[in-house]
């Protein structure tokens, strides 16, 4: 695929935020990331929004930020999932030649609502919800399966992650409709940014009872696209670092075998999940730890986000730290 | 951008309540048609793109237990929800994914169960700090910017009204239709119990239980198994102000629609959209919208939109047949509805659209609407 650069990332602190709307966290995600990429509201061209209605107690929660996003009179499409997927679909949309620049934003107020109350009602209303499932014992089953205890949840945390997107070639960058946006993008781009070079995302069996739990089939066929599309072939040996989304202790090692990544020694030195980083905001949260790694050491890095029981949704990217030199249109990797 | 067509369609049959179908299941039902429409298997799918929303059924990621229904599993799937125009949006999300060049084939499924939920508790579960306390539902806000709007415009209640008749006259022909009202008259729906002033019961769309899926192909595979595709020629999305207070006379301005339809047409080289189009499949969840985008989407000037119903230009034998399936007034799974406008209109270019099929439709155009005034516009055609 042709690469997408990274042009900014922007994210709040995340911690239970009692005074703080779902519209104001988005609003600093959404600036910090501009800020990044030194570009303002209007070089967007189009915005992919990742969030749920249930935790955010709104139907169509993505007209809460409607605003923020500056998606008024504006292109906006929302992902019902982790920030990560949304970011394969934002990518996706340049890939097709519909937008230059896209605002990915993520946001979730864990604290607000009752993790165990929402995550029950994801399971099929006919045979798992009655049995009064959730994500916590749901989790609980699969650590199971590893004879591990019950892992404990993580503290509840409020906040919001953002990504900048953008088409990588300096040919369709002088083809953006203000001369002195695409002066902008330049010296942006001629910045140490890195860029999108895989993705890949997969849904896994709904019903626990059909699944293996101690396997994770979804995630192996979203890092097979990924690892494919970035041209990886040995990806434990190529991969610099990976940031991966462990929402349970346990799930570090089942993740990690998935991504043929056991034993690698560079897995979530930002130190992963622990700190409590909001459901959904992870994989957009573990893409920006590795932006802000590769813009400071050149290599390969891994994302990874998960969402649903057990890690039922799967989302896999792959950035790296090439440097697009738009002056003479070379991209030199 | 790779050139990107739809090459089958498929929904479910329509209804108030389907108990005998699980949301799973209708979305099945619908995936399996459109597959057999367009002459494929599952396996031959890449990827999936679902439309729902979510909150009218009162769950959480729901595509966690339907996506199965549509084929996703180990599939990349993803699910859309942006309000009433979350069919819409996901259809040009996964034209999106085709023609971006990864995916060769994308089947996009939208669903809603009404039956299962409370739709009006989810629509007013709005901003809890300003709109909540005031929130009305579809019925109540629509009733106050179609004073508004009529009073501007000059649009009679009978006027309405046969927009109403219209649309369930020609549901009559579309089998997969939920109401079905061959004979309604102008005088049953101007008689039918006042829902908000001016909206009657019957100028309002129905909720619906239903699933529609469309099968998209990327130019070289879209050939091989469909002889008349339909392919996309425009997508458009515009969003807008979140709050109802802030939007400046909604169905008068309508600036949504009006500025991804220009858009739209701009790509496309549409001047005079009345002539160059030879058929509308428009989201109109109440009768008087369906005048009001008649304006905004350029079918006549300002404040002419009566005429045009008047003149019968939009019925099936006009100049402009809009929504020859019946529309959102005769059939709303709100996750679907927008897929349906869609799949039909691909339905009229592929010359498959059976009783209701308009003659030699080379130019289509769907809408999708939702939220107080967000706006989708989709072109279809016969050329590339």
């Amino acid at each position: 695929m042709q690469p997408i650069t990274i042009l900014g990332v922007g994210r709040t602190d995340y911690a239970p935020k009692p005074g703080v709307s779902i519209p104001e966290m988005v609003h600093v995600a959404t600036q910090a990331a501009l800020a990044d990429a030194e570009l303002t509201m209007q070089d967007v061209d189009a915005r992919v929004t990742a969030s749920v209605d249930l935790w955010d107690g709104l139907t169509a929660s993505n007209i809460a930020i409607t605003e923020v996003v500056g998606a008024v009179m504006q292109p906006e499409a929302r992902v019902a999932g982790d920030g990560l997927l949304a970011a394969c679909h934002g990518a996706m949309s340049i890939l097709a030649g519909a937008y230059n620049v896209v605002l990915v934003v993520a946001h979730c107020k864990g604290s607000m609502g009752d993790s165990a109350a929402i995550s029950n009602w994801t399971f099929d209303p006919i045979y798992q919800q009655p049995l009064g499932l959730d994500d916590a014992a749901a989790a609980a089953l699969q650590a199971s399966a590893f004879s591990l205890p019950p892992p404990l949840e993580r503290p509840p945390a409020d906040g919001a992650a953002a990504v900048i997107l953008a088409r990588a070639s300096e040919t369709d960058l002088s083809g953006f409709r203000r001369p002195e946006r695409s002066l902008a993008l330049n010296q942006i781009v001629n910045r140490l940014n890195p860029q999108l070079i895989g993705m890949g995302w997969a849904l896994d069996e709904h019903y626990l009872g059909d699944r293996d739990l101690t396997d994770a089939p979804a995630l192996r066929d979203a890092a097979r696209r990924a690892f494919s599309m970035a041209k990886l072939n040995d990806p434990k040996r190529e991969l610099a670092w990976a940031e991966i989304s462990e929402h349970f202790d346990y799930q570090r090692v089942l993740w990690a075998r998935a991504l043929g990544l056991a034993d690698f020694s560079n897995l979530n030195l930002s130190g992963g999940l622990a700190r409590g980083v909001p459901p959904f905001v992870a994989g957009l949260d573990r893409l920006i730890e590795i932006v802000l790694r590769l813009r400071e050491k050149p290599g390969t890095a891994l994302a990874h986000g998960c969402w649903g029981p057990c890690g039922q949704g799967q989302a896999v990217v792959i950035a790296d730290s090439a440097i697009v030199r738009s002056c003479d249109s070379a991209i030199v990797r | 951008m790779r050139n990107t067509a739809i090459i089958g369609a498929g929904q479910t049959k329509h209804v108030k309540a389907r108990d005998d179908a699980s949301q799973a299941e209708l979305v099945r039902q619908a995936a399996t048609r459109a597959l057999a429409d367009a002459g494929i298997t599952l396996r031959d799918v890449d990827a999936v793109v679902l439309a729902n929303m979510e909150l009218f059924e009162g769950r959480a990621l729901p595509e966690m237990w339907v996506g199965e229904g549509a084929g996703g599993y180990l599939k990349p799937t993803l699910k859309i929800a942006t309000g009433g125009t979350s069919g819409t949006s996901a259809c040009i999300a996964g034209y999106h994914q085709c023609a971006s060049g990864l995916f060769d084939i994308v089947l996009v499924v939208g669903w809603e169960k009404h039956s299962e939920g409370a739709t009006q508790t989810g629509m007013a579960l709005v901003d809890p700090l300003w709109d909540r306390s005031v929130a009305s539902g579809a019925v109540g806000n629509f009733a106050l910017s179609i004073s508004q709007y009529a009073a501007e415009r000059g649009v009679t209640p009978t006027q309405a009204a046969k927009v109403a008749v219209k649309a369930r006259r020609n549901a009559a022909k579309n089998p997969y239709a939920h109401l079905q009202m061959p004979d309604l008259t102008v005088e049953q729906v101007l008689n039918s119990r006042m829902l908000a002033d001016p909206v009657h019961l019957l100028d309002m769309c129905p909720q619906s239980d239903g699933a529609c899926a469309i099968v998209y192909a990327a130019q070289g595979v879209a050939e091989k198994l469909c002889a008349r595709p339909a392919w996309v020629r425009a997508a458009v999305t515009r969003h807008d102000q979140p709050y109802i207070g802030d939007l400046d006379r909604r169905l008068v301005t309508m600036r949504t629609l009006r500025d991804a339809a220009r858009a739209a047409y701009q790509r496309v080289g549409i001047t005079e959209p009345l002539k160059q189009f030879d058929v509308a499949e428009i989201y109109e969840p109440v009768s008087y919208a369906e005048l009001a985008w008649y304006e905004a989407l350029g079918f006549c000037a300002e404040g002419d939109a009566g005429k045009l119903i008047d003149d019968g230009v939009t019925e099936m034998s006009g100049e402009l047949p809009v929504n020859p399936s019946g529309g959102v007034l005769s059939t709303n799974p709100v996750g679907a509805s927008g897929v349906i406008r869609v799949a039909e209109a691909a339905l009229q270019v592929m010359e498959r659209a059976g009783a209701h099929q308009i003659p030699d439709v080379r130019l289509a155009l769907a809408t999708g609407y939702g939220v107080y005034a967000w706006s989708d516009v989709i072109i279809l055609s016969a050329d590339k």
